[in-house]
């Protein structure tokens, strides 16, 4: 009797084993099936147009396709993949007509209205045509409180009539600068003239929405690929959550002749490593790479480098508590971000070939509006120079009267933000004498925090422009500024940073030079200390073509004009 | 018996609600906000627009009771994250993928790990018994992101037999499965062989050997039972966080599971998440201790849970 | 149960006289369990192999560092990953020289981008041989190896870091028996919470049952079920990340299994006949448990103890990548590890010595364990 009982419990709990695993396998199965769906969509895409469709891999699953949600590299990307707006990103960071045709857009004298002419052949995936109400709608819901768009908030308050109290909920929605005169035509009143509104056509905050259908979706809105509704040069075939999706070409875009690519095919790879293994064996047709792997593959014939424009520096932290007073010494300052080698930190830190920079604006990135020369003029007051720190570091300790001193280096707990910490430690002990660094390595969201209330004195940070202009840059260090958490502050770099944003707005030539003197100012007073513009290292496939550049802000890359030779 | 069970129950509820009470005031001290990914661009006032719209902004607990009373109606609430779905289908999604890995490295890993610990114990100091021993040391010693990198490095990339990651078919769980089978595997050989060790030299297995009782008998009636109580202590759990997934082997092999998953909830604040998931853990953890300790009495009936100390 | 009745009256028990039986004496020297115990070691060969591999890491993790003139935390960035070299040992693979594997059209041209790539002069390029001709798998490249004198190379030509250099160009040999350190004091620390709070706690909850073993193991579910990393990032904020840091987080649910194990094992030898000899012989509660059921798991708790030293050695290194652990410049063998992988392909080395030191140490552990299960279970005992 007891033995038989026995027996019934070992059958019954290896009975709910396998029906755990075969239940684990229905799941499986049924997401198989949805697989399997979309890989016969896929091949039988690839049979009829040929071995077209690129495929890479991502980092991370896309968090939103709402383009006003949009923030990170990967929504930012996909979202612009799939709509289009007045204006796209051509490969180089060109700003190119999109819905919008750029030659016929006229700005009032004083810079306040911009008059976009729609072109009259878009359409959405389901045959409405794309009218200026779309683009109305679309910058309307951006802005409302009840969306939440972070870039909404940022880019669009300040600057469109209204904005700002519509984003504080004292207006509604409806009253946004923003108005469609009829069909094809767009008329958009700013408060202040912005000379980089261009680049805002181009980004997907103020890309247009279809009223009917995000109106039908209600609460699923773009939460799968059936609630997108496309009107760019792709759509969205496919989507499994943290698995990867599936873009085809969009026929019915006005463009579709231009578009090479018969699909892209996108798969969710968070390991670098795994992602490299699948380029070697042939799965993806291109892949990032990351730290140690850029010196393993960096003789490898399909290894390339691409410019960006993210700037990074070291953060003097003159509001901390426990050495303000050092950290406010001029001397002291420069005496830091002289010592250490900016070469090797790349070396150590990134293995690749970004360039070691004495500068906050990036290179390549805007140009002068008569000269065309480059913003950068290259400067050389912060440039690597142990002996020179060392002067500087002499006369601080004769001016502050200290012999040593300890200050905490923050960072991130990733293995670069280690390196990072490690290298600044090794550099600056040895290089300057009697200082002690205290490594601070924390997540993400404790860095954030202790960034905010500034107890800390040195921490490595950069910054990416979301427009193609300088004042993204300069405008980071004004005294009380909202990112300027390092408590700088320069009557004179606030003056010509305020000017370069007010009256100088239609004085192209006057406001460039101003936001160059600007970046003068902060680098001789070595607010920060500028170590590198990056690069991002990639393994491709010697048949895509049209990936080779970064663009400088917005989307990193143009789909639209990828194609595969091969 | 079943008023133990319903006791036990009546218990599982209590120490359910101090794991997410717990875990509720212990997440909101974690620093930073779900809006890291972008606090960095925003000002303080932008900042607190957001957090008044999700409720973040009201006293820890008015936001716990808020979050209990939405629990007790069987709401988990929204992910910040992934913009407002579901933590429910959320989960649910992200569990397939873990729970049918688990389940697989589970029953292959124990079932190898037992016969190994029983073949070891009954040839003991023999040469299996010396392999098994070493192979299950440097199978415990080697990390397990080590070894599920050389694994996919050399049966993807070298030999091309598996593919390297994905997870769309029987064949892609090959490689992830082997790599998280290998603990299972061996501490059920290990505890196997030691406690069958002991059970083989005990009065009894003389007893039955003497009145002449067959050896497989022996071995599967008596042995192998009296055995199983350290197994099943240890692969209880276990089950349980595997097939609720591991981070670095969803991570290496891509699986889309729900363990990565869970560590990003944490890293960006998403509330909800972390909660559903604790809670789904604590679920299964729980039960699985209970279903563990009835095993205990019909294993070994003279193991009583209920009565206190005589 | 009625407490009353069980208790019987002392004068039931009264010793007897043993004074007279002069034939139980001096037949065998009274020897202590840990006496009796280390007899019966010494006489397991195995366990005296494990005991010697374990002493001879120990030694050399603590005179290793000072046997050259390198220090753990002293940076060259030039010389950044120079393969193992040992005057002497060339022959045996020590000399110092790296393969890389190159790609390229031509096999010329894979040499000539591999000695670009890694800023090697043509003249320290030793040898090279085509290991994959172009196919459809490999983009049609040529696959070469390429061998170079990386130390003459980077003119180091009379340097010898014997177990290689790291990315920062610091000395491994120095850098793995210093971490060896600090993994040995984290598997020590990690047994010994084991072994006090996992086994005291399992065999309490097991041996007293009903109520207590209820609200003990109630408790174990609500840490189980508390989320390790939120209350380890929380950790990060409140603690300076260092020894006692690590220390605090494995205590918390470091003993976890140990305790479950130990408390299923009780529940089954607590009925057995033994403890109710024990019981009937007025032994008091910790007596039992201290004496004669502890001993009696003490196999199971020695395999437990097996499966939680290398998870903690890893733990350590979880802990240390998100910023709890040790920082650097000081490494463990975890962390070792952790750094090493990221680039095994190109540098084996790297990855090798600190998982060999790692296996043998689990290996001479797990041998004089079994030998100490053998000696130290009454089972066991001939």
């Amino acid at each position: 009797m007891r033995n038989k009982h026995w027996l019934l419990l070992v059958l019954a709990l290896m009975l709910s084993a396998v029906l755990v695993a075969c239940s684990g396998n229905d799941d499986t199965t049924e997401e198989d099936t949805g697989d399997t769906d979309t890989t016969e969509e896929g091949t039988e895409g690839e049979a009829t147009d040929g071995e077209n469709v690129l495929r890479i891999a991502s980092t991370s699953d896309i968090p939103t396709m709402d383009p006003p949600l949009a923030e990170d590299n990967v929504s930012i990307q996909y979202t612009d993949t799939v709509l289009e707006g007045l204006y796209r990103l051509a490969p180089g960071g060109e700003i190119v007509s999109g819905i919008a045709n750029k030659d016929e857009t006229e700005v009032s004298e004083d810079g306040l209205t911009y008059t976009f002419h729609l072109r009259e052949d878009a359409q959405w995936e389901n045959g409405d045509p794309v009218t200026a109400n779309d683009f109305v709608y679309g910058w309307q819901r951006a802005i409302d409180p009840a969306t939440a768009s972070f870039y909404a908030d940022y880019l669009m308050s300040g600057k469109i009539v209204n904005a700002a109290e519509i984003y504080a909920g004292e207006m509604a929605p409806t009253e946004l600068g923003v108005t469609a005169e009829d069909d094809y035509t767009l008329v958009v009143e700013l408060l202040t003239p912005v000379p980089y509104f261009e680049s805002f056509a181009a980004f997907p905050t103020f890309l247009p929405a279809n009223q009917a259908f995000v109106e039908e979706q209600g609460e699923n809105y773009a939460l799968s690929a059936d609630s997108i509704l496309s009107n760019g040069p792709f759509t969205m075939a496919s989507w499994e959550a943290e698995a990867g999706w599936e873009l085809e070409k969009n026929d019915t875009y006005w463009d579709a002749e231009n578009v090479a690519l018969d699909g892209i095919s996108v798969k969710v790879v968070k390991d670098s490593d795994t992602a490299l293994a699948n380029y070697e064996v042939g799965e993806i047709d291109r892949t990032s790479l990351s730290g140690t792997q850029v010196n393993d593959n960096k003789t490898s014939p399909d290894f390339n480098s691409l410019a960006e424009t993210s700037v990074f520096w070291m953060k003097f932290n003159q509001g901390s508590e426990t050495a303000g007073e050092e950290m406010q010494n001029v001397n002291f300052r420069k005496a830091l971000a002289k010592a250490f080698n900016k070469q090797s930190y790349i070396d150590v830190v990134y293995g690749n070939d970004s360039n070691p920079v004495n500068f906050f604006v990036p290179e390549q990135f805007v140009e002068h509006p008569e000269t065309g020369e480059d913003f950068q003029t290259g400067s050389d007051v912060l440039e690597y120079d142990v002996e020179a720190a060392q002067e500087f570091w002499a006369t601080a300790k004769e001016e502050l009267g200290f012999e040593e001193i300890t200050l905490s280096f923050l960072s991130g707990d990733t293995d670069v933000s280690k390196a990072i910490s490690e290298f600044m430690k090794t550099e600056l002990e040895t290089n300057l004498e009697g200082l002690t660094i205290e490594t601070v390595n924390v997540p993400w969201g404790e860095q954030l925090e202790i960034m905010k209330e500034q107890t800390y004195e040195l921490a490595v940070s950069g910054w990416g422009p979301d427009y193609a202009d300088a004042i993204s840059f300069v405008d980071l260090w004004v005294t009380g500024g909202a990112n300027n958490d390092i408590s700088y502050s320069n009557e004179e770099y606030d003056a010509l940073v305020k000017s370069a944003k007010g009256e100088l707005a239609l004085e192209p030539v006057e406001r460039f030079e101003a936001m160059q003197e600007a970046e003068k100012i902060a680098l001789e007073e070595a607010a920060i200390a500028p170590i590198m513009q990056r690069k991002t290292s990639v393994l491709s496939k010697n048949y895509v073509n049209g990936m080779d550049e970064l663009n400088p802000f917005g989307n990193d890359y143009s789909f639209k004009y990828v194609e595969l030779d091969k | 018996m079943a008023k133990y069970i319903a006791q036990r129950i009546i218990y599982m509820i209590i120490t359910l609600f101090i794991i997410a009470t717990a875990t509720f005031f212990l997440m909101k001290l974690l620093p930073g906000s779900p809006f890291n990914q972008v606090a960095a661009k925003l000002s303080d006032a932008q900042m607190e627009i957001l957090l008044d719209r999700y409720g973040l902004n009201d006293p820890v607990p008015v936001q716990y009771f808020k979050y209990i009373g939405g629990l007790i109606q069987g709401d988990l609430g929204v992910s910040f994250q992934y913009n407002n779905r579901a933590v429910t289908d959320l989960i649910m999604t992200r569990i397939g993928p873990s729970a049918y890995l688990g389940a697989q490295a589970m029953i292959i890993g124990s079932i190898l790990g037992i016969i190994l610990g029983m073949v070891a114990s009954i040839r003991h100091n023999s040469w299996v018994d010396y392999t098994s021993n070493i192979l299950a040391v440097i199978g415990i010693s080697i990390p397990s992101f080590v070894f599920a990198g050389l694994l996919q490095y050399y049966f993807a990339v070298q030999w091309r037999i598996f593919p390297p990651s994905f997870w769309e078919g029987p064949e892609y769980t090959v490689l992830p499965t082997i790599a998280l089978m290998i603990f299972p595997m061996a501490i059920c050989a290990r505890f196997m062989r030691t406690e069958m060790m002991e059970v083989l030299g005990s009065d009894y297995i003389e007893l039955a050997r003497a009145k002449g009782v067959s050896n497989n008998k022996i071995m599967f009636k008596h042995a192998l039972r009296n055995a199983l109580i350290p197994v099943i202590t240890v692969i209880g759990p276990m089950t349980v966080s595997l097939m609720t997934g591991t981070l670095v082997i969803e991570q290496i092999f891509a699986v889309p599971g729900l363990g990565e998953q869970f560590v990003r909830s944490i890293n960006v604040n998403d509330y909800p998440m972390i909660m559903g998931t604790t809670l789904l853990f604590s679920v299964l953890f729980i039960g699985v201790v209970l279903i563990v300790d009835l095993l205990y009495g019909i294993i070994d009936p003279r193991i009583r849970l209920t009565g206190g100390k005589k | 149960m009625d407490k009353e009745k069980e208790k019987l009256s002392p004068e039931q028990f009264q010793p007897v006289d043993l004074a007279g039986e002069k034939s139980e004496e001096l037949t065998r020297p009274e020897l202590s369990y840990w006496q009796d115990a280390w007899i019966r070691l010494r006489k397991n060969k195995g366990a005296i192999m494990g005991l010697i591999v374990l002493v001879f890491i120990i030694l050399i993790s603590l005179v290793g560092p000072l046997l050259n003139d390198y220090e753990f935390d002293s940076a060259n960035y030039d010389a950044a990953f120079l393969p193992p070299k040992v005057e002497g040992l060339e022959w045996a693979g020590f000399n110092g020289h790296q393969t890389f594997t190159v790609q390229g059209e031509t096999p010329e041209e894979a040499i000539q981008r591999g000695l670009e790539g890694y800023e090697v002069e043509e003249q320290y390029l030793l040898g090279s041989e085509v290991v994959e001709q172009p196919s459809e798998q490999n983009d049609n490249y040529y696959s070469v190896d390429i061998e170079v004198d990386i130390y003459s190379a980077k003119g180091f030509e009379d340097e010898y870091f014997w177990f290689g250099t790291d990315s920062m160009g610091r000395d491994l040999w120095t850098r793995i028996w210093k971490g060896t350190q600090i993994s040995l004091y984290i598997g020590l620390l990690a047994a010994l919470i084991d072994m006090v709070v996992g086994v005291l706690y399992g065999g309490i909850s097991g041996y007293y049952g009903g109520r207590v073993d209820n609200y003990m193991q109630r408790i174990i579910e609500i840490l189980s079920g508390i989320p390790n990393l939120v209350v380890v990032i929380l950790m990060i904020i409140v603690l300076k990340p260092g020894l006692l840091a690590i220390t605090i987080a494995l205590t918390i649910t470091g003993w976890i299994g140990m305790a479950r194990i130990v408390r299923g094992q009780t529940l089954k030898l607590k009925n057995q006949e033994f403890v109710l000899a024990a019981k009937t012989l007025g032994s008091s509660d910790k007596r039992i448990l201290m004496k004669h059921l502890i001993p009696n798991v003490t196999g199971m708790i020695i395999i437990n103890t097996m499966f939680t030293i290398p998870s903690a050695i890893f733990f350590e290194a979880f802990l240390s990548f998100i910023g709890l652990g040790l920082q650097s410049p000081y490494a463990s063998l975890g962390t070792l590890i952790d750094t090493a992988f990221d680039s095994y392909r190109v540098y084996p080395y790297m990855l090798v010595y600190p998982a060999i030191i790692i296996s043998l140490l689990m290996i001479g552990f797990n041998i004089l364990a079994d030998g100490l299960r053998d000696a130290l279970d009454p089972k066991m005992r001939k």
